[in-house]
């Protein structure tokens, strides 16, 4: 396999939070990723994550965790009112982007991050592949297989409601439908 | 959680605990024609920080919604707060022709932090998570929402939920807000579809 993906977290801490619970073990545990940088409040706080978590560097300001080379994706786990400003520097930088949900404090802010994100892939479209796969935590944020079994199962068993006839996705192939049978 | 009691953080039981729960019931059953919804203080005075100092409640700790999916169905969603950390079942049923399909689970942080199972009439179905299924019940759907990243960074597809996405939620929990704030039913605009 390829070299693996650098990710960066910012809001790791060595003593509590979701960084710690959620976000380092699957880092360590999804195979072609690795946890590259942590950012925390402050260096000695940043140090003590890094050294928890075996990682090389540890920054007190996110910023430059962010312009840090070896981090390909910026994890943001802090308060939802620092968002905007990470958010941004990140999407400047041209990194791909995991903010947890919610992305912005309302629905300005979230949109002005949406046109920011748009306008990050429109200009950096070199440096940005990765501009499409900005994400958040929100609609992925449990198991992708459990979702894709639960919609094939609804789309057959309720194949003759008229939700099925609206159904916006498209039909189960016969081959599908096979596969879902046994549900 | 003082920072949680305080809506201008963005984070509430509606904004973070509603949005996940509807985002899930948009992503099962398809977008929405419109909604009303009731939010709430059940527990309006509560004690919050390390001194466990008792303050009033200014943010809803309850939502109902109810709205329209496709085709006239008819969705009704409750999130309720306020409950003690062993005590907060998440559980969705849907009602078809043929029986009942209910995605189950639940955790302390809302059910997109812990592992969901799938019933299809009344029998526990076996579904393959994959690559996350040995991780740790908080891990496994940041993995999952990982992995998925991996794959779009490495295929250059795009299956992770986008800025785009985040819009349209924020905008469906500006209009629940609306709606509670107003009594009045909220067409769908700007909604994830």
């Amino acid at each position: 396999m390829a070299k693996a993906l650098g990710v960066g977290i910012i809001g790791a801490s060595a003593e509590r939070g979701w960084a710690k619970l959620a976000h380092v073990p699957a880092i360590q545990q999804v195979a072609g990723l690795e946890v590259a940088a942590v950012a925390s409040g402050s260096q000695a706080k940043a140090d003590a994550a890094a050294k928890a978590f075996g990682v090389k560097s540890g920054y007190a300001d996110g910023k430059d965790l962010i312009h840090d080379p070896s981090v390909d994706i910026v994890t943001i786990a802090v308060k939802v009112p620092d968002h905007r400003e990470l958010v941004l520097a990140a999407l400047g930088a041209g990194k791909h982007i995991y903010c947890e949900w919610p992305l912005g404090r309302n629905l300005a802010e979230t949109e002005e991050l949406a046109r920011a994100a748009q306008f990050a892939r429109f200009t950096w479209p070199s440096v940005c592949r990765r501009a499409s796969t900005l994400c958040f935590c929100g609609r992925a944020s449990w198991s992708q297989k459990l979702l894709s079994v639960a919609r094939l199962a609804l789309a057959f068993f309720l194949r003759r409601s008229p939700l099925a006839r609206r159904w916006k996705q498209p039909w189960p192939s016969r081959k599908t439908r096979r596969m879902v049978r046994p549900l | 959680m003082a920072f949680a009691e305080d809506a201008e953080n963005g984070a509430t039981l509606v904004t973070v605990q509603g949005a996940h729960t509807i985002d899930f019931a948009i992503a099962v059953l398809g977008p929405w024609a419109d909604l009303n919804a009731l939010a709430t203080t059940q527990y309006p005075e509560v004690q919050v920080g390390d001194l466990a100092k008792p303050q009033a409640r200014t943010i809803p700790d309850h939502l109902l919604v109810q709205a329209r999916g496709a085709a006239n169905v008819a969705i009704s969603i409750e999130v309720a707060g306020g409950r003690p950390p062993e005590a907060v079942p998440f559980r969705i049923e849907v009602t078809g022709e043929d029986g009942d399909l209910v995605p189950e689970g639940g955790a302390m942080r809302g059910f997109q932090s812990g592992k969901l199972t799938l019933s299809l009439r009344g029998e526990l179905q076996h579904v393959d998570a994959g690559e996350v299924a040995a991780m740790s019940t908080e891990a496994a759907n940041v993995a999952a929402m990982y992995a998925a990243l991996r794959t779009d960074i490495v295929s250059e597809t795009s299956t992770t939920p986008d800025f785009d996405h985040a819009a349209h939620l924020a905008k469906l929990i500006h209009d629940v807000l609306s709606s509670a704030r107003t009594g009045l039913r909220k067409k769908a605009e700007g909604w994830p579809a």
